[in-house]
């Protein structure tokens, strides 16, 4: 599978007149599409996989202003041959040896990228290249487990990337500056306890610690340059402090399940929070020799990974240390809850005013979802612009709880017949469509359960064919669905543990769906709405050919969410979680047939 | 979600405050300045969270001492409706950290 790759590195090395690029970093770019496609062709991939980390390192080195076109050979043939390596990942996903395969890709692209460094004259940007080639270097020379550390360094990696084209800005550099000084703390902390624990030898741990108090030195000079008082923002500076402060809270978030040694090795792989790549943003001098110290640190760590020496929770020299307390989780935006999970118990009645309230909540976040911030609507009048993310998770909230009221009408009407689950899933996408539609002013707010119910009863009318496919609306007969065994079921309420697995398996699949890019949400909740492809098509203003294509991606997508949230959940141990599986399968034999776009042949000849 | 209005100026100078004072801190990490820096790190989210269109203004800023800009933070988000903890989930924890910080540099002041 690899054997074209293999030979255009070889041309790339040894071919005497290669193609040329104008523009190296473009290629690069292209060419780590190919491999993040390869990696997403093998499995979910989590922040800190060492490819996902190499990605947000070639934004950052995309983005680095003024940076001359690098001429160079040119990429593509690499690229041809990657793309062909993901396709046949994806033709035939049962046969992967997906260790193997995740073991060579990053060789692949630690060899790929080092050679980009190499042709890349700039300082910054191969500083940017450098921190994605040690995360695969560290990836190749030591696999480590996930841990929050990781997770939350590769958020501030990412949060460095957007920081590079606003970075000269002043509350932009103070915010990295103060964001990367808690961090050096929290390494001297770790690097302080690793030292005093025998985990790290002494005379690494004494020139961490002097180079991170220089840093932290040079970052105090920085923030004395900054006058506070005279801090402006704008909309692009306030999102990227976002992104600088989630990073930040989730770095020193303490996880009490996390090992001091899974810790530290997170802040070494990361060249100390990317000291390098700080260096150069802030632009302090006397922040280059503690930097370039720090890396050569964390190369001398990479290349021995064993002078990290691990130590359990409650190993030798622990001296009966409490545990540090968790501070309260980190929210990225504002209040938005973390999930969409409905807030009340499925089927617990609601009176008219609680449909109201909520019928009221879905339209502001409808249209706080889909309105232009230049011209808001009339609703919106008023309601700082800072407000609409929470307005859409409230509105989605909203929905949620709307449906789970009335969800437990689906168990009544299919249970027994044979094809309920079908059923059930066809109902629940046809009640979130009706949650959406219900107008309480036409209605009457207190008749959306008889709202809901008649939805029910028109998809059990409607039915579903054997492969899960909604039929077609006929006047003709319709087969009777009947019971494989002929007897009714003793009662037609579901049982505890259907309900708890309905009302997760709905916030799995709202979140699934929540994740989804504007361009794929949008026409993937306007099917749940019940819209044609016809009327996606006319109200968003592409062709109907797209809107089907962009549907069917979009389902794919959250196939695939469902399967990789269940491959994380089942870790190695293949246990079968019912949650998972139920949202799998609402999605897949509910959310409409999952096929591909028909392809379209030319006239017969 | 709560009726209270969000003290958006009020944050942006925790932020400022706190800024300061970490910025006069001595270089020698210790447990206060931990404490310190996890309260900044919350102050920094929240800021970014919940930000202002409004210039803020720091009197007195260059005759503090570490002491007084955590004090005044520490007033600034006292100040703060209680009923704000559903919406700002660090509150309380904002408030522990910078009542730690302050009660430790008074009785280091005291120690001289």
């Amino acid at each position: 599978m690899w054997e074209a790759v293999r030979r255009e590195f070889t041309r790339l090395h040894w071919d005497a007149e290669p193609p040329f690029t104008q523009d190296l970093m473009a290629d690069w770019t292209q060419t780590v599409h190919r491999l993040m496609a390869i990696r997403r062709a093998m499995g979910p991939v989590p922040d800190d996989d060492p490819v996902a980390l190499l990605a947000t390192a070639t934004m950052g080195a995309a983005r680095v202003r003024e940076v001359r076109s690098i001429v160079a050979p040119s990429l593509q043939g690499v690229d041809a041959a990657l793309a062909d390596v993901a396709r046949a990942l994806v033709a035939r996903p049962d046969d992967v040896d997906r260790q193997g395969e995740t073991w060579t890709l990053n060789q692949v692209a630690y060899e790929l990228v080092h050679w980009v460094r190499v042709q890349a004259p700039d300082d910054r940007a191969g500083a940017w290249l450098q921190a994605g080639e040690t995360a695969l270097d560290s990836a190749i020379h030591g696999t480590a487990s996930r841990s929050t550390m990781s997770a939350g360094l590769a958020a501030w990696q990412e949060a460095l990337a957007a920081v590079q084209p606003v970075h000269e800005t002043a509350i932009v550099r103070r915010s990295v500056a103060l964001g990367h000084l808690m961090l050096l703390r929290e390494a001297q902390a770790m690097v302080s306890e690793g030292r005093d624990r025998g985990m790290l030898p002494a005379s690494y741990a004494e020139a961490a610690l002097d180079n991170l108090r220089g840093l932290a030195r040079a970052h105090h000079a920085t923030l004395r340059q900054i006058d506070g008082r005279q801090l402006g923002t704008s909309r692009v500076d306030q999102a990227v402090m976002l992104k600088v402060g989630a990073a930040v809270r989730q770095i020193t978030t303490r996880d009490g399940a996390e090992t001091p040694d899974a810790r530290l090795a997170g802040l070494l792989r990361s060249g100390f929070g990317q000291a390098i790549v700080v260096g150069n943003l802030l632009e302090q001098p006397s922040a280059r020799t503690a930097t370039e110290a720090l890396g050569r640190l964390t190369l001398e760590y990479v290349a021995n990974p064993s002078i990290l020496r691990p130590v359990g929770p409650s190993g030798a020299g622990d001296g009966g240390r409490p545990t540090p307390r968790a501070p309260a989780p980190v929210w990225e935006a504002a209040p938005t809850p973390p999930s969409t999970q409905p807030s009340i118990q499925p089927g617990t009645v609601l009176d008219g005013a609680a449909v109201q309230e909520r019928c009221r909540a879905r339209d502001f976040g409808v249209a706080a979802a889909t309105a232009d911030p230049a011209n808001p609507p009339e609703l919106l009048r008023g309601i700082d612009l800072s407000r609409w993310p929470q307005l859409v998770a409230d509105g989605r909230q909203a929905v949620t709880d709307l449906v789970a009221s009335v969800i437990p009408m689906a168990y009544a009407q299919t249970r027994g017949l044979t094809n309920a689950e079908d059923l059930r899933g066809q109902m629940f996408v046809e009640l979130m469509g009706a949650a959406y539609r219900f107008d309480p002013s036409i209605i009457g707010p207190e008749r959306w359960p008889m709202y809901a119910w008649m939805t029910v009863k028109h998809t059990l009318w409607r039915g579903v064919d054997d492969y899960g496919v909604v039929r077609k609306r006929i006047r003709g007969p319709r087969p009777t669905a009947v019971s494989m065994d002929q007897w009714d079921p003793p009662s037609t309420n579901p049982g505890p543990s259907d309900i708890i697995e309905e009302r997760d398996s709905i916030s799995v699949l709202a979140r699934a769906v929540e994740q989804l890019p504007t361009s794929l949400r949008g026409p993937l909740e306007e099917s749940m709405r019940g819209s044609s492809t016809r009327a996606i098509a006319e109200s968003v203003g592409y062709s109907e050919s797209t809107a089907r294509r962009r549907l069917h991606e979009a389902r794919e997508l959250v196939k695939a969410e469902l399967a990789g949230v269940e491959g994380n959940h089942r870790g190695h141990e293949f246990v079968p979680d019912p949650v998972l599986d139920r949202a799998q399968r609402l999605f897949e034999e509910s959310f409409g047939p999952v096929s591909a776009p028909e392809r379209r042949h030319g006239p017969a000849r | 979600m709560t009726a209270v209005p969000m003290p958006v100026d009020s944050m942006a100078k925790v932020d400022l405050l706190l800024g300061q004072a970490i910025m006069l801190a001595p270089d020698h990490w210790d447990d206060t300045t931990a404490t310190l820096h996890e309260a900044m790190g919350i102050a920094l989210l929240m800021a970014a969270q919940h930000p202002t269109g409004e210039p803020v203004d720091l009197p007195d800023v260059n005759q503090q001492n570490v002491l007084g800009f955590v004090e005044q933070a520490l007033r600034e988000v006292q100040s703060w409706d209680l009923a704000l903890a559903a919406d700002l989930p660090d509150l309380a924890r904002l408030r522990v950290l910078l009542a730690d910080v302050r009660r430790a540099l008074v009785a280091a002041a005291r120690q001289g």
